[in-house]
């Protein structure tokens, strides 16, 4: 997932600042979770915004974190910059609130603390804990 | 000084576990954690991880395919034992599924090793082992990758000097012919086994390098603390009751009759067996006991297997449990483990300070055991006695039977030998009328009356007559009036 920071790929502007929480989040669950825990994740708070957000590609052949990101990333450049950012918002709160919802907000508060650890500011724990 | 190195002990956190160690786990060691699936496993490594792990003795748990990484952490918080605070800092969790399914044992141990040396555990645990095992290639080449991984992996971790456990869903005979019990230092094995629809939980160490382990098949259970395991042994006596230099404190039955046939009340700290048949008082006479303890300020304990409490159909006790003089206890369960049964009066014990037990009756306290307890009910009436003899409570235990004449028993399964005293209570058929016939038949330590004596149960409870019977051959079924010159 690394490697998606620094895409040679061309993205819009809005879309790289947005990936990067989502880049650190890989990085601190995937060793946790492993790459089937983050996707199966990933994929059911996709599916859970599609319904508002039809835009937002879902693939289930997407089976790892790398390409899930990807993808993400080129949908919010297609997308509308204050409609990418409310869909990152939206989609960021959902992912926590599931993850929330199977190990409890207390150890995913704990866990996605972690994730600030390596001195990344971590806004959308605390904005999306319920 | 011999120069031996001295194999350091780690305690455990599982309550009963380091007494089957031989006082606790070896550090730098490796062990497996073996049994079937729902036996325990993950849940006794994540007990021994969070009781020793802290910020100077980190511990790594490493999940491969077995419990689901998020399912475990959803699970194991719920125990008491898992400690938030500790994860993170103390406690780090690291899935190698994906290095497991990409690439060989070798990827595995490198992964393995790389996170050792970036986080510095003094614990290593790998959940479920049986994954990595399973994945090794048929034929003598997987068989040799797989002896390999495991020896490098246990000599790095050795080196290391961290203490490793390897979870894995092995039954006895699995380990038996694999190369992981070989190059293991201990092997903890757990199992739950079906009989007649119960299900009883037990922990072996099958091996414990450098310590003299207990073996033999334990009894555990699993609460919301965790896992608690009851070693076969018995409980130590408590200094107050080791040595009795003038003889025992003589303590008040509630029946008057008795105590004077008893010489004086029942010795402190003796259990009285009261057999007889059904509608003898037995019943009443353990709550004329409780009774007089209430009128001292000594609290009781009832231990019932026949009634549920808001059944009672005695006024008497009902008053002394709603003025909490006395705490009933009742199993709902129809797999009753001994275990449960020594907690629960343990607690009950502890938490009131009771000096005081009936346990009403054993005739059916096999009705609630699970089978292998009911099996050796004489075995399991023994530990329950034994706990409260080594507390220094006093007992009266009912037994009830059918009475067959002329047959005189007094009890069934040889319990009467457990017990320090034995009353029989008996019916006889006298003149028109069925009459109670009651006798001391034995009381360690001291003297006792030998005389038959008839009683009746009033309003004021069990009156027994002051002198022995003028009846002969009550034994036979048949008595008679004896004459008034013999």
């Amino acid at each position: 997932m690394d490697k998606d920071e620094n895409r040679a790929q061309p993205a819009a502007d809005h879309a790289a600042p947005l990936i990067r929480p989502w880049s650190r989040l890989g990085r601190q669950l995937v060793p946790l979770i492993g790459e089937g825990g983050f996707v199966a994740l990933f994929t059911r708070s996709a599916r859970l915004l599609s319904p508002s957000r039809a835009w937002l590609s879902i693939d289930a052949t997407r089976r790892t974190s790398t390409l899930l990101l990807s993808a993400l990333e080129q949908d919010l450049a297609a997308a509308d910059p204050a409609e990418a950012a409310a869909t990152h918002d939206e989609l960021m709160g959902t992912f926590v609130r599931q993850l929330g919802a199977l190990i409890g907000p207390t150890l995913t508060a704990r866990l996605l603390a972690e994730t600030a650890a390596d001195g990344t500011p971590q806004k959308n724990q605390e904005e999306h804990k319920q | 000084m011999s120069g031996k190195v001295t194999l350091e002990k780690l305690c455990t956190g599982v309550p009963g576990l380091d007494v089957l160690l031989g006082g606790g786990l070896t550090e730098f060691s490796f062990t497996l954690i073996a049994g079937a699936p729902g036996s325990g496993k993950t849940t006794l490594a994540h007990q021994i991880m969070f009781s020793l792990a802290n910020t100077q003795r980190r511990a790594l748990f490493f999940t491969v395919l077995g419990e689901p990484p998020l399912k475990m952490l959803r699970y194991q918080q719920q125990f008491s034992f898992f400690d938030m605070d500790k994860v993170g800092p103390a406690v780090r969790y690291v899935n190698l599924a994906d290095d497991l399914r990409a690439g060989d044992f070798s990827g595995v141990l490198e992964r393995i090793m790389r996170e050792v040396e970036d986080f510095g555990p003094s614990l290593v645990f790998v959940d479920s082992f049986r994954s990595v095992v399973q994945t090794a290639r048929t034929g003598n080449e997987g068989l040799w990758d797989l002896q390999h991984f495991i020896q490098e992996l246990g000599s790095r971790m050795a080196t290391w000097q961290a203490t490793t456990f390897l979870i894995g869903e092995y039954t006895q005979t699995d380990v038996e012919a694999n190369p992981i019990i070989t190059v293991a230092d201990g092997m903890i094995a757990l199992s739950h086994n079906l009989d007649e629809d119960s299900v009883v939980r037990k922990v072996r160490i099958v091996k414990m390098r450098g310590q003299a382990h207990l073996a033999g098949a334990h009894t555990l259970r699993i609460t919301d603390d965790g896992i608690r395991i009851y070693p076969r042994v018995l409980t130590p006596v408590l200094d107050a009751f080791e040595t009795v230099a003038d003889g025992p404190r003589r303590i008040a039955t509630g029946v008057a009759g008795l105590d004077d046939m008893l010489h004086g009340g029942l010795p402190q700290g003796h259990t009285m067996l009261v057999s007889g048949p059904t509608g003898i008082g037995k019943t009443i006479l353990g709550t004329r006991f409780l009774q007089a303890g209430a009128a001292q300020g000594e609290k009781g304990i009832a231990v019932f297997f026949e009634k549920h409490t808001s059944r009672l159909h005695n006024a008497e006790l009902i008053d002394m449990v709603k003025s909490g003089q006395v705490t009933v206890l009742q199993s709902l369960s129809l797999s009753l483990t001994v275990e449960e049964l020594l907690d629960q009066l343990t607690e009950a014990i502890e938490r009131t300070g009771a000096t005081r037990v009936v346990i009403d009756s054993l005739s059916e306290i096999g009705l609630y055991l699970a089978p292998e307890f009911r099996y050796d009910l004489r075995l399991s009436v023994f530990r329950t006695l034994s706990l409260l003899a080594r507390r220094g409570v006093t007992a009266i235990v009912t037994v009830g039977y059918e009475d067959n004449r002329p047959n005189w028993r007094f009890s069934i399964d040889n319990l009467c030998f457990l017990a320090d005293a034995v009353l029989s209570m008996r019916f006889a058929e006298v003149e028109g009328h069925i009459c109670k016939f009651m006798t001391v038949i034995k009381v360690r330590g001291t003297s006792h009356s030998n005389e038959l004596r008839q009683y009746r149960i009033t309003d004021a409870g069990i009156e027994v007559d002051a002198q022995a019977t003028d009846l002969d051959d009550m034994m036979t079924g048949y008595p008679k009036r004896r004459e008034p010159n013999k």
